[in-house]
């Protein structure tokens, strides 16, 4: 009897985790956790008839994820915000996207935004050389990411996995674009270690377990205003913007509300939380993350090689898998 | 890097933590149940209770204490630290010991004193006594212990991803995991055939423990009589001080030391800074009040109590129909719930996404989630049942049989008070690795579902690590108080018996 009580207990509890949940609107996004936060009141006040919710992980996971979904033919996602945009490619070509022009986005430059309106961009990251001011002096910082294949930065090089973060990708396809594999493959001679998120590569300059690291600059801001003794570098060649994208998946039974929730990501609020999270935005009126430059002067000062674009997109995409064996081969093994 | 070489370096990772398991599993299990030593089933408790902390927060915990740059103990350890094959083999070595140790401990209990204290009063000496009667007749249960050991070390993920691949040195496991992070249909085919690889050992391995357990059943070695006596002591004189200094070492390295890392990481207002001035209960407030945090807690404790019941309850049956009704297809099941034990849990799961993808059944639900879970851990009480069983003597159901009793009355009234201790155990056995599971979770979880694995996951590696670090030892305090009472009720049941 005792056995069956535990039972009827254990099917009760259950039926609570799988509480059918009400009607809603699934964002899957890899922006942080403290920006999930921030967005999720305005929006929710905006659409108080409907339930916002987010699934948040890396975008590389977030687009194992949904690829999986897409494959069952039930995918759950109705938005996606994450900074692959080759996966956002590679969705619009399998038909998987809602083609959409937002009213609001037109501040948005073309190079950014998809040419048949599936995708746009909506925040830009910047990936920078980060390292540890206790170790390391003005003096001896690299200037360039050529700078980082010099002998003396063996064994003190990091940055994250292009099979993990989706900005780690983005950076390697943009490197490879601009430097080719040799890049690379010096750069393993130095004994690069790429594992993990940004996050991780944070962590070791923390820890001085590696002392420079490719990484994004919005975790090097807030890991200042925590006092962190972290420091970007801004290499002479530019910055590697990384776009954020948004995109509604096709199927999606409130589309009035999905398009709705796109509008606002466009809007001043919501761009002037991703830049109090360290990201940059195209809105005219949204000033540059504290203590970093303005978006126009990154780009302004980004070399034809490195600019992010639709035209980099295009002869990027069908070297998508390529890129990422090509690294995995010369660095991670 | 080749295949072959891989191959190698996880059979010779999992053969290294099997052996070390082995020796030092049995070297604990007669010390605490045959040697005179203060406070035995206390030490037994603080033995058995790495089992219950996820290997990946030992291996978390390490990589601070013996980074190669700038580990607490980087002085004592060899130029690669905690990173690389040895440091893979020490902390999965600390978790994969409790299995031999718990299955001798258990078959120490169960042996008849009476041998022993024949042997002892023949003059034979302890070590000869070990070495031709209880060793004699405990080695079969050595050696499921350590093909438990092999098994769970050759599937795992967590400690080879964080200390094998910084140094480069990938396992079957990792490089699984590395060819399915590829995208496209080579690195999927690629994957599955790894994945066929691991399975064909995971076979070998399984077949002898099968030849084994055949070997075992024909010599018709039973441990327990139904009478019972308590065995006496053996007085280790001046060892006991040293005795007890090593395992105090033991405790502190397995289990006070990461947990220490880990506690200090999370006060941390700055990775690596472990100043005093500069702690903070910042990273510990950011967990708690995190929403996907409550959600997990739920989450996490409402999945495990459903796959324990299911699991406990199927592996009792199970076990009854194998070994005392000698059902075949009860044995298959027993014996196959091994190969999925031994699967990684990236190919568990990413197989069940594709068959519920054909099939299009349950997505929504939780149902493939709990189905990994199930599969994965099965083995754990459907072995430890089964064991259970044939280490009791048929004597008493033929005796209760023969008094009227009918087979329901004998399963009530016999099989589950007399192995009640063996389905509580099992049950907490599954229970502390599916609450922490990460592997399966990550790849299975999805909006609203997330567990405790996969939060600690997504702060460890896109969030901030010292928040990690806080839920980190959260889980591992959670789990090592969860895994003490467990067992310190258990004991108390035992003396009040």
């Amino acid at each position: 009897m005792k056995f069956i009580n535990v039972w009827i207990f254990a099917l009760c509890f259950l039926s609570g985790a799988c509480k059918p949940s009400k009607p809603s609107l699934w964002i899957y996004t890899s922006l942080y956790k403290e920006v999930i936060a921030a967005v999720q009141p305005p929006l929710q006040a905006l659409l108080p008839d409907v339930e916002i919710k987010f699934f948040q992980g890396g975008s590389e996971n977030i687009a194992a994820k949904l690829n999986m979904e897409l494959l069952a033919n039930r995918p759950q996602a109705n938005l996606v915000l994450t900074s692959d945009p080759f996966w956002y490619e590679e969705l619009k070509r399998l038909g998987k996207l809602e083609a959409y022009r937002s009213p609001v986005a037109g501040y948005v430059p073309t190079a950014f935004t998809d040419p048949d309106s599936f995708y746009s961009t909506v925040r830009v990251s910047s990936i920078v050389m980060a390292y540890h001011q206790n170790v390391l002096s003005e003096k001896e910082l690299p200037h360039s990411w050529k700078d980082l294949t010099d002998d003396r930065w063996k064994g003190r090089l990091t940055m994250g996995s292009p099979l993990e973060s989706g900005s780690a990708f983005t950076t390697v396809a943009m490197l490879f674009h601009h430097e080719g594999w040799d890049y690379f493959t010096r750069l393993r001679s130095l004994d690069l270690l790429s594992s993990g998120g940004n996050s991780t590569v944070l962590n070791r300059i923390e820890t001085k377990e590696r002392q420079i690291g490719l990484l994004l600059l919005e975790n090097v801001l807030k890991a200042m205003k925590k006092g962190s003794p972290i420091r970007p570098i801004y290499p002479k060649e530019g910055v590697i913007p990384v776009p954020g994208l948004i995109a509604i998946l096709k199927g999606t039974k409130n589309i009035s509300a999905a398009q709705r929730v796109y509008d606002w990501f466009f809007s001043l609020e919501a761009q002037r939380a991703m830049v109090a999270a360290g990201m940059h935005s195209f809105y005219p009126q949204a000033p540059a993350p504290q203590g970093w430059l303005p978006l126009s002067e990154i780009l302004a000062h980004t070399p034809e090689g490195m600019f992010w674009g639709n035209e980099v997109l295009q002869a990027l995409y069908p070297r998508r898998d390529e890129i990422k064996r090509g690294f995995s081969d010369r660095v991670l093994r | 890097m080749n295949i072959f070489e891989i191959t190698l370096r996880s059979i010779a990772l999992a053969s290294a933590v099997s052996l070390f398991s082995g020796l030092l599993g049995c070297l604990f299990a007669w010390l605490v149940t045959r040697a005179e030593i203060p406070g035995r089933q206390r030490w037994a408790q603080w033995l058995a209770l790495p089992y219950s902390v996820p290997a990946y927060l030992l291996a978390m915990a390490w990589v601070v204490i013996g980074n190669p740059t700038i580990g607490w103990l980087r002085h004592f350890l060899p130029a690669q630290g905690s990173y690389g094959f040895w440091g893979m083999v020490c902390v999965e070595t600390t978790v994969a010991m409790t299995f031999p140790f718990l299955e001798l401990k258990a078959g120490f209990e169960k042996l008849d004193p009476a041998l022993e204290e024949a042997a002892r009063m023949s003059g034979a000496s302890p070590a000869r006594v070990f070495r031709d009667v209880s060793f004699k007749l405990l080695w079969p249960s050595l050696l499921s212990g350590m093909a438990l050991s092999f098994l769970y070390t050759i599937s795992s993920f967590g400690v080879p991803a964080l200390l094998g691949l910084p140094v480069r040195q990938f396992v079957l496991t990792t490089l699984i995991y590395s060819e399915f992070k590829m995208g496209g249909l080579t690195g999927i085919y690629n994957g599955f055939k790894l994945s066929a690889v691991l399975v064909a050992i995971v076979l070998v391995v399984l077949a002898l423990s099968y030849a084994l357990k055949r070997w075992q059943s024909r010599r018709g070695v039973t441990l327990v009589s139904g009478k019972a006596s308590k065995p006496s002591q053996v007085h280790l004189g001046k060892l006991t001080i040293p005795v007890l200094m090593g395992l105090s070492a033991w405790i502190i390295i397995t289990l006070v030391l990461p947990w220490t890392a880990l506690g200090l990481s999370a006060l941390a207002s700055v990775a690596g800074d472990f100043r005093v001035s500069q702690w903070t209960l910042r990273n510990f407030k950011t967990v708690v009040t995190l929403a996907d945090f409550q959600e997990s807690v739920k989450n996490s404790l409402s999945y495990t109590v459903c796959v324990v019941l299911c699991l406990v309850s199927a592996g009792f049956f199970l076990g009854y129909l194998s070994v005392r009704r000698n059902k075949r297809w009860a044995r298959v099941i027993v014996g196959a719930s091994q190969i999925s034990f031994a699967l990684p849990g990236t190919v568990i799961a990413l197989v069940l996404i594709y068959v519920s993808a054909w099939t299009g059944w349950l997505w929504d639900g939780v149902f493939w989630m709990l189905l990994a879970y199930g599969l994965k851990y099965a083995a754990i009480p459907f072995q430890m049942l089964s064991t259970g069983f044939s280490h009791v003597h048929p004597s008493l159901e033929e005796a209760a049989q023969m008094s009227g009793a009918r087979r329901f009355k004998v399963i009530r009234d016999i099989w589950v008070p007399m192995l009640k201790t063996v389905w509580i155990s099992a049950g907490v056995l599954v229970a502390l690795p599916i609450l922490t599971e990460l592997t399966m979770s990550v790849l299975l979880t999805g909006p609203g579902r997330a567990t405790l694995g996969t939060v600690l996951f997504q702060l460890q590696e896109y969030a901030d690590q010292p928040s990690a670090a806080a839920m980190g030892f959260l889980i591992l305090s959670f789990a090592v108080v969860g895994a003490w009472i467990q067992s310190t009720l258990i004991s108390k049941r035992k003396n009040l018996t």
